[in-house]
């Protein structure tokens, strides 16, 4: 096995033919790879999460085009990229949106052609200093999307970006940057998918979106990695005045899952929606550190975590609401909620608030418990047999994040993919 | 399955050490009576490794919490664990150490 | 034989209190901590050598531990400037004139007696470190109750002491239960035999007088099967000192069927780091009721919790905080649920105004096998203006299915509804904000005996007017 080395940066890089900026910024990225140590149990965003099994060094750099995809993408679309392991991405778009000035190209490409868009977002929300994780996936990181849609579009169709890895025993990690013009309205697909491989993976699936004013974006993030992945990941938006972002994650894959959903709300009227669902099978781990900063006042977020454990599985869910000073008028929700569906499952929930400000308001919950018996009770008075009286209500369970998910072929994908899982 | 995890004299009366059998990360103790005995390495309330403890007796005590463990039987001996951690057999044939899980 | 230290009191405390005679003797241990003065603090007292064993472990032990990284700021702590232990006959300096004015006619406005007053405000010197103030009554003693400052608990029960003393918390659990096992002096120790219910609180007073002293008072209780007690610690009145730091470790064990009420109203003046463990181990079917008001203090970091051991033990905590100007209410509660058919309920009031933060901090374990459980934790925070906050860190960790678990917070501030309401009829701002205070943290009032209850809802109307030093 190989350690991750510096030179490793550079063949990325030049695998994609990126300028000498990002280069550079691939090269600080690592530097702080290898200053920082693997996040210890002893700090309080890891004490419920154990990495250990997960050894850096075993893992190869980068991930040759193998396979063709294990699905075929969302269909109707405004675009997609697909990518397969660390081989630059293909695009196809409506001709029609690149002559309205939409660009939607594979991340290093846009960091060659539109440098002084890319340079100035790309890792600015999510930072490469915040663990060694991060700043791995920012030294390395194996292509992406770039999605920017100007002033005043609004498009129905959703963007897509599908990236599969097909290989195993490497890093997959792929970024996509978001920005959204004034006024601009459209959704956003990212599918993270691999088949379960026999070599673990380390993958990630990181996303900044910057939403300008009034702005409407919707990004939903299907991580469908194999069972053999560990993943890491950064999601988080930055929301001007009177903007909109909702977002949604649906984690079902990886056998190791951690994420970060983050929303700041820097504008007046600004509105963030963060919703996700998770469904733990076998030995999967979830862990969601989430964050809703209100950064000025009469903003509004909305937060919804819901999960389902079975057999060992176990989840970590943390999340803060902040209501930084002088952030009056703000309006913030958080809610976790967990179905533990067997003996063995194991749910953490720690639901938090920091408020600095008294004119908010400012309401979360957190709950953990089996399926109500009192619903299958209800059920099952009406004559409905037990295991589809527990589907019932398992699906019902997820029924108020599902609806949230704001592009239909996204919420059919995962539909299914639940049914799946629920298999009782 | 009994596995072999050392030599009589490796270890110093009134010691405890972490071995790792068969994948299972065990705290070995060789007690002031004599008699080796074997628990799980893997403290059940925070997860700190028992091995890093001190020996009281016949109990480990876990070095970040203070709770403390049976070595023969993984009970606990009170908060802030509340679990007992397995014990496993040991035997010795010989000079050598063994560990059955 | 070892002779039971006396203090000398004034007569008319005597009177009142019931105090027994001290011996008089000085000591006074140098500032800071050393092996040294602990087994001088240990052999002033003429302790058995298992427990000067034990605090010459805990102060190694409280020697290599981090301080905590979490809750509050605890940075400005001196530990190697504060005395560890005084002995009560020590004569101290102060003297009524150098109270504070307002923390007077706080006591003026509360209507506590004048040689209360003094001895709250630390003048009557006397009364340190040492526990002087219990009223065990006589039909107590009958029952076979005991009721005493734990240094003679230990001396006079020493079997009982061995088996239960630090099992609940062991030096080892944080770093402040490390140093109050090194430096332990005063608190309570109380046994109630089997199917005896004391059917009148016990109260105890504890104090902090002298500048710069720490105090590390240890309380013990043990409820045999079937029993019940009320224990009752502090008072409304803010308890005057100069800088210190205030270091209590509680451990309760309720056993079989038995109750046990710890009520707790603690207003050290807000100088004072009041860092406090206190645990309770509830066996079957029995319940731990923690009543805990956080008024006083700079910085209180206190998670009173229940270990709930086994089938149908029961766990409640009512907690309020108010934190004012340049105060920290770290506070919380622990429910660990180690048996089936357990319930825990943890409810939290806590009140901010004019930058005092207030954190509820808290945790619901449910250890594996522990199904049937039911656990809910309600939190409600009220900020006054817009310079104060409020932080909730309720950690839930549940490692079986069959289980109910909840928890619900709400920040909020005075709605101006019910503002114009009261005003409009006349109640002016103030006393309208009150009566909403009042109101909110009722709950946790009327679980209070009456004249806490009168007291406490006085002492919110002080703070209320900014009046309260």
């Amino acid at each position: 096995m190989t350690a991750l080395v510096l030179s490793a940066a550079d063949e990325l890089a030049g695998l994609h033919d990126e300028p000498a900026w990002l280069r550079a910024k691939r090269r600080q990225a690592f530097a702080v790879y290898e200053r920082l140590p693997l996040p210890q149990r002893t700090e309080e965003e890891w004490r419920r999460t154990s990495l250990k099994g997960l050894d850096l060094d075993a893992f190869q750099a980068f991930e040759a085009a193998g396979a063709s995809a294990p699905a075929t993408p969302i269909a109707d679309t405004a675009g997609v990229l697909r990518q397969s392991g660390s081989e630059p991405g293909k695009v196809e778009i409506d001709p029609e949106l690149s002559r309205a000035g939409v660009l939607f190209v594979p991340l290093s490409q846009a960091a060659r052609e539109y440098p002084e868009l890319v340079q100035k977002h790309l890792f600015q929300e999510v930072r490469p200093d915040r663990d060694k994780l991060a700043a791995l996936h920012a030294a390395l990181f194996s292509g992406g999307t770039f999605l920017y849609v100007p002033d005043g579009v609004s498009i129905a169709k959703p963007f897509v970006s599908q990236f599969w890895s097909s290989t195993g025993g490497a890093l997959v990690l792929p970024h996509t940057l978001i920005i959204a013009g004034r006024g601009s309205s459209f959704n956003h697909v990212d599918e993270f998918l691999s088949p379960d491989l026999e070599r673990p993976s380390l993958t990630s699936g990181s996303a900044e979106i910057f939403a300008g004013e009034a702005s409407n974006v919707g990004y939903v993030a299907l991580q469908r990695w194999g069972n053999h992945a560990w993943q890491f990941a950064d999601e988080r938006a930055r929301l001007e005045k009177d903007s909109t972002v909702r977002m949604v994650h649906a984690g079902l894959g990886a056998r190791f899952s951690k994420n970060r959903v983050e929303a700041s709300l820097n504008g007046p009227g600004a509105r963030a929606e963060l919703k996700a669902l998770y469904f733990g099978t076998g030995q999967q781990f979830f862990d969601f550190h989430t964050l809703q900063q209100h950064v000025v006042g009469h903003s509004t977020s909305d937060l919804l975590f819901k999960g389902a454990l079975r057999e060992q599985a176990q989840s970590v869910y943390a999340g803060l609401i902040r209501i930084e000073v002088g952030a009056s008028g703000s309006d913030a929700y958080q809610a976790n909620r967990n179905l533990l569906l067997s003996n063995q499952a194991k749910a953490n929930s720690i639901p938090m608030l920091e408020i600095m400000n008294n004119d908010v308001r400012c309401t979360h919950g957190a709950t953990v418990g089996p399926v109500d018996p009192e619903h299958l009770f209800y059920l099952e008075s009406r004559g409905i047999p037990p295991m589809v009286a527990q589907r019932m209500v398992v699906h019902g369970f997820f029924g108020q994040v599902l609806e949230r998910i704001p592009v239909q072929q996204a919420r059919e994908l995962v539909e299914q993919e639940l049914e799946d899982r629920i298999g009782f | 399955m009994k596995h072999l995890v050392g030599k009589v004299e490796d270890q110093a009366v009134d010691t405890i050490r972490k071995v790792v059998v068969d994948g299972e990360e065990v705290c070995l103790a060789h007690a002031e009576d004599g008699t080796y005995y074997a628990i799980s390495d893997i403290c059940s309330h925070e997860e700190f490794s028992l091995s890093d403890g001190e020996l009281w007796g016949l109990q480990v005590e876990c070095p970040v919490h203070g709770s403390r463990f049976n070595l023969a039987t993984g009970a606990c001996s009170g908060p802030p664990a509340t679990e007992p951690v397995r014990a496993y057999p040991v035997t010795v044939e010989g000079d050598d150490v063994y560990v059955e899980l | 034989m070892a002779v039971a230290p006396r203090i000398n009191v004034g007569d008319d405390y005597k009177e009142k209190y019931g105090f027994f005679d001290p011996e008089n003797y000085v000591f006074k241990a140098k500032r800071g901590l050393s092996p040294e003065i602990i087994q001088e603090i240990s052999w002033m007292k003429q302790e058995p050598e298992w427990m000067a064993k034990l605090r010459l472990r805990a102060l190694d032990i409280f020697r290599k531990k981090p301080m905590p990284t979490w809750g509050a700021d605890l940075s400005k702590i001196d530990f190697e400037n504060i005395f560890y232990y005084l002995k009560s006959s020590e004569k101290q300096s102060t003297s009524w004139d150098d109270v504070p004015d307002d923390i007077k006619r706080t006591f003026d406005r509360l209507g506590v007696p004048q040689a209360e007053r003094k001895f709250l405000a630390g003048v009557a010197a006397q009364y340190e470190s040492e526990v002087v103030y219990h009223s065990l009554h006589k039909d107590l003693e009958k029952k076979g109750v005991l009721f005493l400052d734990t240094d003679s608990g230990l001396r006079d029960h020493p079997e009982l002491f061995q088996e239960y003393f630090g099992t609940v918390i062991p030096a080892a659990d944080n770093k402040f239960a490390a140093l109050n096992t090194a430096a332990w002096s005063g608190g309570s120790f109380i046994y109630v035999p089997k199917g005896v219910k004391v059917d009148i609180p016990l109260q105890a007073y504890f104090r902090i007088n002298a500048e710069n002293m720490g105090q590390f008072e240890r309380t013990l209780i043990i409820c045999d099967e079937d029993s019940f007690v009320h224990y009752i610690e502090g008072c409304t009145a803010p308890i005057y000192t100069t800088d210190s730091l205030h270091s209590a470790v509680v451990e309760i064990i309720v056993k079989k069927g038995a109750r046990c009420r710890y009520t707790t109203i603690q207003n050290w003046s807000t100088n004072v780091y009041n860092l406090v463990t206190k645990r309770a181990l509830a066996y079957e079917g029995a319940t731990m009721e923690w009543v805990d008001g956080n008024l006083g203090s700079a910085v209180t970091m206190k998670y009173p919790s229940v270990y709930l051991m086994e089938p149908g033990a029961k766990g409640d905590v009512l907690s309020i905080a108010f934190a004012g100007k340049g105060q920290h209410q770290d506070a919380g509660a622990k429910m660990v649920h180690a048996a089936p058919n357990t319930t825990s309920t943890i409810t939290s009031k806590s009140i901010s105004k004019a930058g005092g933060r207030t954190s509820y901090r808290g945790l619901v374990k449910v250890q594996p096998g522990s199904s049937h459980v039911k656990s809910f934790v309600k939190c409600d925070a009220l900020l006054l203006d817009d310079q104060s906050i409020s932080d909730t860190y309720p950690y839930i960790e549940c490692d079986e299915s069959e289980v109910t678990i909840g928890h619900e917070a709400t920040v909020s501030k005075v709605s101006d509804e019910q503002l114009f309401y009261l005003m409009s009829r006349g109640i002016s701002q103030v006393e309208a904000e009150t009566m909403i205070v009042n109101g909110f943290i009722e709950p946790f009032t009327k679980e209070l005996p009456l004249e806490y209850a009168v007291e406490l809802n006085r002492l919110i109307q002080l703070e209320m007017e900014g009046s309260v030093g």
